[in-house]
């Protein structure tokens, strides 16, 4: 049946059929044609896919992130990056990274980074020199960044299908987000003094207690859903509702650039985007269903403590099969379906379930921005307006540099774990 | 006929979307009424996490048909870069057969489901649970009407044909309205613009 299922499923997704409907039909194919099962079994497990409520704090923190980009907070945070980062040579390129980085920790969601930052900063710095290819893949690069800092979508679902804390995540993905946010902000320094690009990146700046002053309150929205979850005065996904909460009031209210006319199509794009998930979820949860009912998952650990005998090289295997598997899959099916099988694994070779998981999302968000499916890089090619093949030459070097962070945070679990271990 | 079609469907996807969108409001409110009555009121709500959960199946289920309507499902769309664009439809007519059989598989077995665990209550309240699994073959009939129409729309000549990219819609509020309509360019046709 395994079989089966595996080649519909190569056969479905490489014929362009939606990603949800490609796993369910292959399932069902699995069921009806090589198992005795009854076909009830498809809706009753997809019920229970996204009958969850754990889960529901992925569309209300989508939500909460197109609140607060439509609210004006935007602009508010390339200002308050510029201010803080802007004075030097190639400022305008650390703007990107770092308004990305303040961005990521009110959305959960790298490509309504790429085109909330994008449509502001690629602009700006073609403006100012730089060529259009290289904006767009440093865009595309720091939006990686939403995936890790918290809140984060792809967190969330490893802690759900693993059963893993999403609180111990979330504050085990600030490490690994601050170290490629400033491995980032090196490389552009060095990068833009070496080839000269923006040289006149200081000019319209505004000053700092300004800029602050503009942005303090949509900063304050991480501070209270993060404080909130570690000092146990909500769970996750209260969380989520409590910033849905905070993003209406302040774009509302104290900002007053949200409009009532305005919040139907923010509910429209938020629903299209939640049903496109959460189906993928459901699909997930019925073909993990069949793959653990057939034993594949004791198969595969079977065979793996064979081949690996110790954690480095089954470190190094993950991370390859990983960052493949990310080049052609969508992040959250990929997380869905592999995380239960490869996380008992993990524990297994004496790693944290906490560590792997953030091995695992920054495997897979790095796929965001490799082709020939990286999601981060449509947005940012559409943002720019430039075909993907165009960029590869200067995305190469950004891939590197977060290649070269990913083997720090695989390798030294305490950049992930040290604030974990300090606070529980 | 196909115009007939078309516009019994714009009606039934932007009835299921108004309601989705009312579902996602109600999830969210009970999600905060349950943070307000455990520290405010000091009493814990004990239906409001059940009620959200369903709300959201529902919510899901309904945005299925405007999602699928938009192609904004997420897929592997390489090969609308690799096939020249006339035989795209056949590749589309492909897709809209498996989404076919899976809606048409989530419709009957869905019913049959949901009759099965009517007498279910969901916990907490006197409600059957058959309520909450009615979304599946509700959601599913929607979304099949609603991939219809576009198929019957691309094959007819009145839309173009080709994957969009897959977050455009939770963006086109996001970012300035110059953007949104360039993101709606599929990657094929952004390329050959760029050749040009």
């Amino acid at each position: 049946m395994n079989a089966a299922i595996g080649l519909s499923l190569i056969i479905l997704f490489s014929l362009g059929v939606p990603i949800a409907v490609s796993i369910v039909l292959a399932s069902i194919i699995g069921i009806e044609f090589f198992s005795g099962l009854p076909l009830l079994l498809v809706p009753q497990q997809m019920f229970i896919g996204i009958d969850n409520f754990p889960l529901l704090a992925i569309p209300f923190f989508i939500l909460a992130g197109n609140l607060m980009a439509a609210g004006g907070i935007s602009q508010r945070l390339v200002d308050l990056a510029k201010a803080m980062v802007g004075g030097v040579q190639g400022g305008l390129a650390m703007t990107c990274v770092l308004t990305c980085m303040m961005f990521a920790a009110v959305s959960g969601s790298s490509v309504a980074t790429t085109f909330a930052i994008g449509s502001i900063l690629i602009p700006a710095m073609v403006k100012h020199g730089y060529p259009r290819p290289l904006a767009a893949s440093i865009q595309a690069s720091s939006a990686e960044l939403g995936v890790l800092i918290p809140p984060s979508i792809p967190l969330i679902l490893y802690g759900v299908s693993t059963d893993t804390s999403i609180g111990k995540l979330f504050i085990a993905g600030i490490g690994p987000g601050l170290l490629i946010g400033g491995a980032l902000l090196l490389f552009l320094y060095l990068f833009c003094k070496v080839r000269g690009y923006g040289l006149r990146d200081h000019e319209d700046r505004q000053d700092l207690p300004v800029a602050m002053k503009r942005a303090w309150i949509a900063i304050l929205m991480p501070v209270i859903v993060i404080g909130g979850i570690y000092g146990g005065v909500f769970t996750p996904t209260e969380a989520s509702a409590v910033a849905v909460v905070y993003a209406v009031i302040v774009g509302g209210f104290i900002y007053r650039e949200l409009s009532f006319k305005e919040l139907i199509p923010i509910l429209r794009s938020s629903v299209i985007s939640t049903s496109a998930i959460m189906l993928i979820i459901a699909a997930a949860s019925l073909f993990s269903f069949l793959i653990s009912r057939s034993g594949l998952p004791n198969e595969i650990a079977g065979w793996v403590t064979v081949v690996f005998d110790n954690p480095i090289s089954f470190l190094l295997a993950v991370n390859v099969m990983f960052l493949i598997v990310g080049m052609f899959i969508e992040t959250s099916a990929a997380i869905l379906v592999l995380a239960p099988i490869f996380t008992p694994i993990a524990i297994m070779y004496g790693i944290d379930p906490v560590h792997f998981g953030l091995i695992v999302v920054v495997n897979l968000a790095l796929g965001m921005i490799t082709p020939p499916l990286g999601v981060n890089l449509f947005a940012a090619c559409a943002v720019a307006k430039l075909s993907v093949d165009q960029l590869f030459p200067w995305l190469i070097r950004f891939v590197l540099v977060i290649l070269a962070c990913l083997i720090a945070i695989t390798y030294m679990p305490w950049i992930s774990m040290g604030l974990v271990d300090l606070i529980y | 006929m196909v115009n007939y079609f078309l516009r019994f469907e714009r009606w039934t996807t932007r009835l299921s979307m108004l309601a989705a969108a009312a579902m996602l409001v109600i999830s969210v409110s009970l999600g905060f009424y349950q943070v307000i009555t455990r520290f405010f009121l000091d009493s814990p709500s004990t239906w409001s996490e059940v009620i959200s959960r369903s709300a959201m199946v529902w919510c899901v289920l309904l945005g299925a048909a405007a999602g699928f309507r938009g192609g904004f499902m997420m897929s592997v769309e390489l090969i609308y870069r690799l096939l020249p664009t006339r035989r795209l439809i056949w590749i589309e007519a492909f897709v809209v057969l498996c989404c076919v059989i899976v809606f048409l598989v989530l419709v009957y077995y869905g019913t049959a489901m949901t009759w099965r665990v009517r007498s279910q209550m969901l916990s907490g309240l006197e409600v059957s649970i058959g309520w909450v699994y009615a979304a599946m073959p509700t959601g599913a009939l929607l979304a099949l009407v609603a991939i219809m129409a576009r198929l019957m729309a691309q094959a007819t000549g009145l839309e173009a044909i080709g994957p969009v990219d897959s977050e455009v819609p939770a963006d086109e509020t996001v970012s300035a309205a110059p953007v949104a309509s360039d993101s709606r360019l599929t990657p094929n046709e952004a390329e050959r613009s760029d050749k040009s």
